[in-house]
């Protein structure tokens, strides 16, 4: 099975959003494994929060489509949920996989969102589970999770475009 | 379909509905402000909540603005009760609204002011300063494992492979470190050595504390570790001359209790300043809670308010159309029984009157049906008499009259019902004679009678009248009733009974005597005249034949006389009468007498019943009667005309003879048919009382008149033949059996 990697360059335009800047899978022993380099620019009002103490939420949504005529077939789907929170006391940034519960500390913001915007050879899909001769295609997007927000955030966190921080669907041939 | 359910929901019904949706935004409220303080299970719905109430809000605005449309529009239609309605659904929202935002106003006050006086400066400094501390307890620690790792790193920098194993493991066991890692200078790990055995690969530090060691500061940092506790990472760099270098990193334990007390003291430093933080966006959130509790209220209130308004409307809007079905005349209106309060009474009272009124109303419309169908019969009795009836009311105007008295006076007094005699006379000249020897009656009481001859239109009449004054008692209030009849044809049978006798006798006494003159004087004629010479011959002769003569004469007129006063013995035949008229006429085609003759015949045929002998007799005489008139005066044309009449219910042929002569005089009108009445100088004064005769003996009439145009003309009718008995029933002619051996007179 070939590699497909797809390369996408955006203007370095400082915009607070998230970017995908590559996604693509590799199979490697009859699975497919993900990698992906994501770019997080935070809005100041969220790095605000954060500093108060407020934990931020990143949901990295993995979809496989079955490519059909009139509309795509989500077959498959999974997400990776990071929580990033400031350390007071330490003055450290911890990243934590909220799926396996691993926990990093980072003296600086830098490293953390480094850490976080780098998934690398994570297992995506059996390739048992797809149905042979079909096009599929994989799908990558990464937004902040308003809902795991405190309940009075939300509110603006729901109307307000600084808190609305997500990245486009990023495709590519599996 | 939804314009449907918010027409029910606008109208009154569907209370459950709305309740149920009040229940429901109450019941979103409640989780709502649940999830913006602390409660963890409704802030995952918070989103949808948020959604929810919105649409329920919306629903609910959408309702009471129909509502208001709803109610506006009956309003400006005018409809019973929407303005009791409007005006009480305002009152009851007024109401409503000024106690919830006042209520509402302080709410948002105290809500200000209570989350601000959560913080205070003293909290937030004495927090900080706790901070401090546990940064400043933890960094004199970790001042001492950085002392340490130095050290350690001093006494690894001289070993290699496993060597430096081995020297890790040593320093492992005798110092307090938890894990010691040297890694080279690409960051691979050249050995390591931990106290926890299930950890098989080092936590390497991250790059930023890789960058900072080997540009020669050692790192020494705090970290969390799960989520209690926390460990002190140390990196220090190697030196090694003559190689390159390497880096030792160090993890040591924080005591248990130092750990745990700086665990709480960043625990609610984090969630003290996070509050702080959230102080904005928990005020907005309190703020709009409040605010949709507001909302919900206010529109709760309208929608109350409007319900309660129809609710109390409600009966007196019934009421209202009610009494407009009464104003109406819709007296069956019954109203659904309402409420036991005054309400209830009032419509209860309001359908017991309609009750009265529908009863009230049914003996009315009986009574006057009675009334009615008493005057109906009353008129129709009066129309089927044939004597004419009249009623003079007190001030002298007509009051009724049936149609016998239009018919037998020749005016239709319908139209002058109501109108005094005075101006009926005015109008109707020809009734003034009657009006004025009646009227004196109506000064005295009590019944009179008279005989009153009457110059009408159609000639004289004699009208037998007998009057009453009528009681003034209720619904009478006096008056006169005037009953009369024509007897003009009753009394001229009576006379011409009287002149039949009178006809019979004279002929009879008359005739006995004149045969035996006439043998007398023809004897005496035969006897003598021989015997006599010259001049008393000549007397004798010319004595004897005048006398022969005028005996003669008087026979014929006795014959004349007893043949007027024969009973009529008729041979009815069917005849037709244009035939017939044509037939007889025909002798007088050349009449020399320089009169034309006009005949006018009717198109269709008319079949008579007749005695065709005395039918000719009767023409005969009319037109020798016309002719001698215009013969002895400067006439020229006689006009004979047939025609189809319908008169008084029936049809009839009609036959008239008209004359340009001069005419009959006024005086002789009345008389004309009598015996011996005659304008000629030559007549018997037979002709025209022996064409009356026969016209009577066929059940006709016969009436003399002086057309507009000058001359005279003598109309008669004949009733016409019925074809299924091919007999003539008129009344009041006796139907004579055939017979054949007497000879028509």
């Amino acid at each position: 099975m070939s590699c497909l990697a797809v390369l996408l360059s955006f203007s370095v335009a400082w915009a607070a959003g998230f970017d995908i800047i590559s996604a693509s899978t590799r199979l490697e022993g009859g699975v497919y494994r993900l990698s992906a380099q994501i770019e997080y620019r935070f809005s100041q009002a969220t790095i605000e929060a954060l500093k108060n103490g407020v934990p931020l939420t990143v949901e990295l949504e993995m979809e496989v489509r079955r490519q059909r005529w009139v509309w795509d077939e989500t077959v498959y789907a999974l997400s990776q949920r990071f929580r990033l929170e400031y350390h007071t006391l330490s003055r450290q940034y911890l990243v934590t996989n909220l799926n396996s519960g691993e926990r990093r500390a980072f003296p600086n913001q830098g490293g953390a969102l480094q850490f976080m915007g780098k998934v690398v050879d994570f297992p995506l899909l059996d390739k048992g589970l797809l149905v042979p001769n079909q096009r599929y295609i994989g799908a990558l997007r990464v937004q902040l999770d308003v809902n795991a927000l405190p309940t009075p955030l939300r509110l603006f966190a729901y109307i307000s475009d600084d808190w609305q921080l997500a990245s486009k669907w990023l495709t590519w041939q599996l | 379909m939804a314009a449907l359910i918010l027409h029910r929901l606008a109208r009154g019904r569907g209370l459950p509905a709305v309740l149920a949706l009040l229940g429901v935004l109450l019941i979103i409220l409640v989780l709502m402000s649940g999830a913006t303080t602390d409660s963890a299970q409704f802030q995952q719905v918070y989103g949808w909540l948020l959604l929810t109430s919105a649409i329920g809000l919306g629903s609910l605005v959408v309702l009471i603005i129909y509502n208001l449309i709803d109610l506006l529009r009956r309003y400006w239609r005018r409809a019973p009760g929407a303005s009791l309605t409007l005006r009480l659904a305002g009152i009851f929202a007024t109401l409503a609204i000024l106690p919830v935002a006042l209520v509402y106003g302080f709410s948002l006050n105290f809500l200000q002011r209570g989350i601000d006086s959560w913080f205070n400066v003293q909290v937030d400094q004495g927090l900080e300063d706790a901070l401090e501390l546990s940064r400043t307890a933890l960094d004199l620690r970790m001042r001492d494992v950085l002392k340490q790792t130095t050290r350690m790193a001093e006494s690894v920098a001289e070993s290699e492979g496993e060597q430096a194993a081995r020297r890790l493991d040593d320093l492992l066991d005798f110092g307090e470190a938890s894990e010691l890692t040297l890694f080279g200078r690409d960051g691979r790990i050249i050995a390591t050595a931990t106290a926890d055995p299930s950890l098989i690969l080092p936590m390497p530090p991250p790059d930023a504390v890789l960058l900072q060691v080997r540009q020669g500061r050692n790192y020494v940092g705090l970290e969390p570790i799960g989520d209690t506790g926390f460990h002190i990472r140390v990196a220090v760099r190697v030196a090694i001359p003559g190689a390159e270098d390497r880096l030792l990193q160090a993890l040591f334990p924080v005591t248990d209790r130092l750990s745990l007390l700086a665990d709480a003291v960043q625990a609610a430093f984090d969630s003290y300043k996070e509050l702080i933080f959230l102080r904005a966006p928990l005020k907005a959130s309190f703020t709009l809670i409040l605010s949709l509790a507001l909302l919900l209220a206010v529109l709760a209130a309208f929608w109350a308010a409007f319900y309660t308004a129809r609710r109390l409307v409600q009966p007196l809007r019934e009421l209202a159309e009610g009494t407009q079905a009464v104003a109406a005349g819709q007296f069956d209106k019954q109203l659904a029984k309402a409420s036991s309060d005054e309400l209830g009474f009032l419509v209860q009272s309001f359908n017991e009157m309609t009750r009265n009124l529908a009863q009230a109303r049914d003996v009315a419309q009986r009574s006057q049906q009675q009334l009615e169908s008493q005057h109906a019969y009353l008129e129709t009795v009066l129309a089927r008499l044939s004597s004419g009836v009249l009623t003079i009311n007190q001030a002298g105007r007509l009051q009724t009259c049936n149609a016998a008295a239009s018919q037998i006076l020749g005016v239709d007094l319908q139209t002058f019902i109501g109108v005094d005699s005075q101006h009926i006379g005015a109008v109707q000249p020809v009734l003034q004679d009657l009006i004025d020897i009646i009227n004196p009656q109506f000064t005295q009481t009590g019944d009179w009678r008279q005989e009153i001859p009457w110059f009408s239109s159609t000639g004289r009449r004699i009208l037998m009248c007998r009057g009453s004054s009528l009681p003034d008692a209720v619904g009478l209030r006096g008056g006169h009733v005037i009953v009369f009849d024509d007897i003009t044809h009753l009394v001229q049978a009576e006379r011409d009974a009287a002149w039949a006798e009178v006809a019979r006798r004279l002929a009879h006494e008359i005739k006995n005597p004149l045969t035996p003159i006439q043998l007398a004087a023809e004897r005496i004629r035969h006897k003598y005249l021989k015997q006599m010479d010259g001049e008393q011959g000549r007397v004798l002769e010319r004595g004897t034949h005048t006398i022969v003569q005028q005996v003669q004469a008087m026979k014929e007129m006795v014959d004349a006389f007893n043949e007027y006063a024969r009973p009529p013995r008729l041979q009815l035949a069917p005849l037709e009468l244009n035939e017939f008229v044509t037939e007889v006429l025909y002798l007088y085609h050349d009449y020399p007498a320089n009169v034309e003759i006009r005949l006018e015949l009717a198109q269709e045929p008319l079949w008579i019943n007749a005695d065709k002998g005395r039918l000719r007799q009767l023409l005969h005489n009319l037109v020798k009667n016309a002719i001698e008139a215009i013969h002895d005066n400067q006439g020229s044309t006689l006009w004979i005309r047939t025609q189809r009449e319908h008169v008084t219910g029936a049809d009839c042929a009609e036959l008239s003879v008209r004359d340009d002569g001069p005419g009959f005089p006024d005086h002789l009108l009345a008389s004309a048919f009598e015996p011996y009445v005659t304008t000629k100088p030559k007549g018997t004064g037979l002709g025209l009382a022996v064409v009356k005769k026969i016209v009577e003996e066929h059940g006709g009439w016969i009436q003399l008149e002086t057309p507009a145009e000058g001359g005279a003309r003598i109309v008669i009718r004949l009733p016409f033949r019925h074809e299924d008995t091919g007999v003539s029933t008129t009344p009041g002619v006796p139907a004579i059996p055939l017979n054949t051996d007497q000879e028509a007179g």
